[in-house]
């Protein structure tokens, strides 16, 4: 717990050097029409002449008291801006890991179960694409194939990009709730956007999680196949158990170890925001958001997603200490 | 041992299958060529879709300064003046009837029409237009747009703190610097008067020959006093205001309503904007007015603006119809998906690869600007040679090449600025020549563009190296110096016109003595850099405020008041007297005399290296049409310089949209050709 402080400490200094120290800060609240006359001004209400630690101090110490800046490109304050997107990426990053634990897993025993036969070299390689894959190319083919060209040969076609339907939702408006729109959407049955919003999730989530797919696959196989050779599977198998019972009481539970570690990296790699998937599928959560932000000099707000982006991490990094006990009751804290 | 090598071979035929299989489908699937479907019947008939890049900073006319929030005030808001077609430099009455100038040049009356109402059911009338006009000027946006009021208006220059050096006291929120006495001088100056309540005077404190223009800008939009009135609260630790208003709350942070709401009574209402989905949704005001040519209420009841930052996505969404108009960049020649490249290079012509789009402009009817056919934009981007370069010390530094006005002159010869047009922005600009881009007053076509002339370049600096104008200016091949050119990081265009200049001033350094580095910048140092004067060479671009030229002389060259002129030294007091005296000359051929003389004068300086003037284009859905004999360009068929983005009331959307069996069994059958397309090429 003491590390993840330190973490997240580390994390201001350096978000706070790079764009506080490092350079120029006052660039950071000056716009290419910004008067001479102003400077003076501007410098004053910022306190930009002030000793760096103790501007540092003060940014931490706001931090904490829920002050996390304004955002300019915005014209919100930074937490505002954050969690007003925060469900659009969770909802995506949920489906995306979803879909990607439920096949990537199955996918992974019968790879290490089948070894070296044709189902495990077609998981390999589809493995092998997944890690290799750039997913803003993905994104684009993806959105080329079933939108573009399906649209073309007049088949049933998938959104190509955003959300929801703008023109069907001025019909159907959606009542927000808690925020995730297929949550939302049944609460309210309103089933016309449900499919909506389903279908418009079907690609980006697709292309987040086919690299976590590769990955989890892997070690899920590399792990099975460690554990297989263990002695007291031998112990098992030699007593009698059945294959089934030896693979998934025995082998699974173990061989999940690795596998949990990467999953929950992944999930918070996923939270964090994609900033390439979000662009390229103009979904509106965080990582469109950083990105927008990079693109105006926002540095307020880039420094709260840098920040929230590690508290993620590093909560999620928690989660799989906390899940490796239960998985291994041999593991204490 | 041999099972283990048998499944490699297996494997690796799996693999090579596999792969080849993919490539194949490739191949066959992704089109070799333009691929010709046949003309798509409308969709969304009730909805005009706009894919765009960015959203607005704020919808507040009295602050708004970009064009993604132009683009809205313009279909929401109206002016007392408006522009006319798609003449940016012509202005008529729009919500006054007739205005008059007052002999002396300082007052403008306007009449105002009757029976016109906000969309909040409030009437329209001078109490409003004084609301309007003194909201802008009390809350004093210092990077807004209200300079092109406060400047010239009666008690304007000395209430804002833009002019009279007080600096504002808070740019993150709202100044308590402003004192009550200060917003009561403001008005007892009277700058704004209501006369009777359809007639209203507005007083200047010299005469203006811009005025007109300013008048028809968003920052003197009408807005509802009653709606905004409803949201706001007075301030409490003694900063002035007046009821509705409060000094320097430019930041809407005493009342944010206005910055993301609009009461109007323009053709279209706001109906929401959703910032994080970026969506902007915009419904027909169905008790518009009509405007001054009465052409009744705007023909597409919907209109959505959308945020899509993938230009790949925008285009798809555009080519399936999903999108009315999309915002696709000349750059990178995306848009030769839509015009076909060669007539392009060849002709200058816009000719439209697929009857689903349309382009223009076309010519005949518009005119080629300087061979191309394309509609010119008030836009110059140019490189600026700082005549004062300043060090790490913040001191100017010991060499200063541009003081010599040999060396600037010899890297404005180095530029060659035709394959900068050809091969960096496809095409899809003008050459340069002064301040002013044409088709705004004070556009002198017959200064022709600089050469791209390396020898004179390279005589040049090497006088300026053995005679420099001071020693410390000296070089030569034994005792070299570098010049920096200056980009910020990922702006491809302006890190390869550097580079350009770079090659050809390097290409000869070992005889001058001088050599060129490119440099690129993060935003924030490139614009630090840039205010401390500390940056040899920079490029940056001037788009429009108002239509007038004074609009552009003043940043450019006005030794005091200048933004550029004042980051790169320039002063020539001349000059600085001819752009004072032009702005009071309220005769046409005077003004442009001297505008032309002064604009030379520029030029014979080589203070500035242009680059290329904007230029505008639209390809759009074949289903959209511009209203004919529309009062005002909408932006798809014709074009004024004056308005940002589209002017929605003059769009229709044309043709039935397919619904039913027999319509679909149709669109399947002409979908046939398209299908079987696909099938030749498959057999390839």
């Amino acid at each position: 717990m003491f590390l993840l402080v330190f973490v997240l400490i580390g994390v201001t200094m350096i978000t706070f050097f790079l764009s506080q120290v490092l350079l120029d800060p006052l660039a950071l609240y000056m716009t290419e029409r910004t008067r001479e006359d102003a400077i003076p001004a501007i410098i004053a209400y910022y306190h930009l002449n002030d000793p760096w630690p103790i501007r540092y101090v003060t940014y931490v110490w706001n931090l904490l008291q829920g002050d996390w800046g304004y955002s300019r490109s915005l014209s919100q304050p930074v937490l505002v801006g954050m969690a007003a997107r925060f469900p659009a990426t969770m909802e995506l990053a949920t489906i995306a890991i979803i879909w990607t634990l439920v096949a990537g897993i199955p996918f992974g025993i019968i790879s290490a179960l089948k070894n070296n036969k044709l189902p495990d070299h077609v998981s390999r390689l589809v493995a092998l694409t997944g890690v290799s894959t750039p997913v803003f190319w993905l994104g684009l083919i993806l959105q080329l194939v079933f939108f573009y060209y399906f649209y073309l040969l007049g088949l049933p076609h998938l959104p190509s990009s955003g959300r929801y339907d703008t023109t069907l939702e001025i019909k159907n408006p959606v009542q927000q709730i808690t925020g995730f729109m297929v949550l939302d959407t049944l609460l309210t049955g309103n089933l016309v956007m449900f499919q909506d919003v389903l279908a418009h999730l079907v690609l980006p989530s697709f292309a987040l999680g086919f690299i976590s797919l590769g990955v989890i696959m892997r070690i899920m196989r590399s792990s099975m196949l460690e554990v297989l050779r263990q002695d007291y599977i031998i112990l098992a198998r030699s007593k009698g158990l059945s294959e089934r019972v030896v693979i998934y009481r025995h082998a699974l539970k173990n061989a999940m170890i690795p596998t949990v570690t990467i999953a929950g990296l992944a999930v918070a790699g996923l939270l964090g925001g994609a900033p390439l998937t979000e662009t390229v599928f103009a979904w509106p959560g965080m990582g469109r958001l950083a990105v927008n932000a990079i693109g105006r000099n926002d540095a307020p707000l880039i420094m709260g997603f840098t920040l929230i982006a590690a508290l993620i991490l590093v909560s999620a990094n928690l989660i799989v200490d906390i899940l490796y006990a239960y998985l291994d009751p041999r593991i204490k804290y | 041992m041999s099972r283990k090598a048998i499944t490699k071979v297996q494997a690796a035929i799996v693999i090579v299958v596999i792969v080849a299989a993919v490539a194949a489908g490739a191949y066959f699937t992704i089109p070799q060529g333009p691929v010709t479907p046949p003309v798509a019947p409308v969709q969304n008939p009730d909805t005009f879709i706009e894919e765009t890049i960015g959203q607005p900073d704020t919808l507040d006319p009295a602050t708004d300064y970009e064009t993604a929030g132009a683009n809205l005030i313009q279909n929401v808001y109206e002016q007392l003046l408006f522009f006319k077609g798609d003449k940016a430099d012509q202005v008529v009455p729009w919500l006054a009837e007739s205005y008059d100038l007052s002999p002396d040049g300082l007052t403008y009356t306007f009449h105002l029409r009757s029976g016109i109402t906000f969309t909040d059911g409030t009437p329209f009338n001078a109490d409003a237009v004084y609301f309007s006009i003194m909201r802008a000027i009390i809350m004093d946006d210092p990077d807004g747009p209200v300079w092109a009021v406060s400047q010239v208006i009666r008690g304007g220059a000395s209430y804002s703190k833009q002019y009279n050096n007080a600096g504002p006291s808070a740019p993150d929120g709202y100044g308590d610097t402003y004192t009550q006495a200060q917003v009561d001088d403001l008005v007892n100056a009277k700058p704004v008067e209501v006369l009777d309540p359809m007639t209203v005077a507005i007083h200047l404190e010299r005469p203006y020959a811009g005025w007109t223009f300013v008048m028809a800008f968003s920052v003197t939009a009408i807005v509802s006093p009653t709606a905004i009135k409803a949201h706001w609260t007075a301030p409490t630790d003694g900063t002035g205001y007046l009821e509705g208003m409060t000094a320097g709350d430019y930041h809407n942070e005493l009342n944010p309503w206005p910055s993301e709401n609009m009461v109007g009574t323009g053709p279209y209402m706001l109906s929401s904007w959703d910032k994080a989905t970026q969506t902007l949704i915009m419904v027909r005001n169905e008790n518009y007015w009509g405007g001054p040519d009465k052409r009744g209420l705007a023909p597409i009841p919907n209109v959505i603006i959308k945020g899509i930052d993938d230009a790949n996505t925008r285009i798809l969404d555009f080519k399936a119809g999903a999108a009315d108009v999309a915002a696709i960049p000349a750059t990178g020649g995306l848009i030769f998906q839509f015009v076909d490249e060669d007539t392009w290079f060849s002709t200058g012509n816009l000719k439209v690869l697929s009857p689903d789009y349309q382009v223009y402009p076309q010519c005949p009817p518009s005119q080629p600007v300087q061979n191309k056919c394309l509609w010119p934009a008030f836009a110059n981007y140019f490189m600026g040679f700082n005549q004062k370069i300043r060090g790490a010390d913040r001191q100017p530094q010991a060499f200063q090449p541009f003081s010599d006005i040999r060396i600037r002159k010899a890297f404005t010869l180095a530029f060659n600025r035709t394959s900068y047009i050809n091969d960096v922005v496809q095409g899809f600009a003008i050459p340069a020549t002064q301040i002013i881009p044409p088709g705004m007053f004070g556009y002198d076509p017959s200064i022709g563009e600089t050469p791209y002339d390396p020898d004179t370049a390279k005589q040049l600096l090497m006088e300026a190296g053995a005679n420099p104008t001071v020693p410390e200016n000296a070089f030569s091949p034994d005792a070299p110096q570098t010049v920096e050119i200056s980009y910020n990081l990922g702006n491809t265009a302006r890190e390869t016109a550097a580079t350009i200049i770079a090659n050809t001033v390097n290409g000869f350094a070992e005889d001058t003595g001088l050599y060129a580095r490119v440099v690129g910048l993060a935003w924030p140092q490139f614009l630090g850099a840039l205010r401390a004067r500390q940056i040899s060479v920079f490029f940056l671009g001037w788009i429009v405020d108002y239509v007038d030229p004074d609009d552009f002389l003043v940043p450019f060259a006005h030794a005091s008041a200048g933004t550029f002129a004042l980051r790169m030294a320039y002063n020539n007091p001349d000059v600085t007297k001819m752009i004072d005296e032009q702005a009071t000359i309220s005769d046409p051929t005077q003004r442009l005399e001297v505008i032309n003389k002064l604009q030379r004068m520029v030029n014979d300086d080589w203070a500035f290296l242009w680059l290329t003037y904007g230029t505008a284009s639209q390809v759009s859905r074949a289903w959209v049409h511009e209203r004919a004999g529309a009062s005002v360009a909408a932006g798809i068929s014709s074009y004024n310089q004056a308005i940002y983005g589209y002017y929605f009331y003059e769009i229709e959307k044309g043709g039935q949209a397919s619904t039913g069996l027999i319509q679909t069994l149709l669109s399947t059958f002409q979908l046939l050709p398209a299908i079987s397309s696909f099938f030749v090429k498959k057999s390839h």
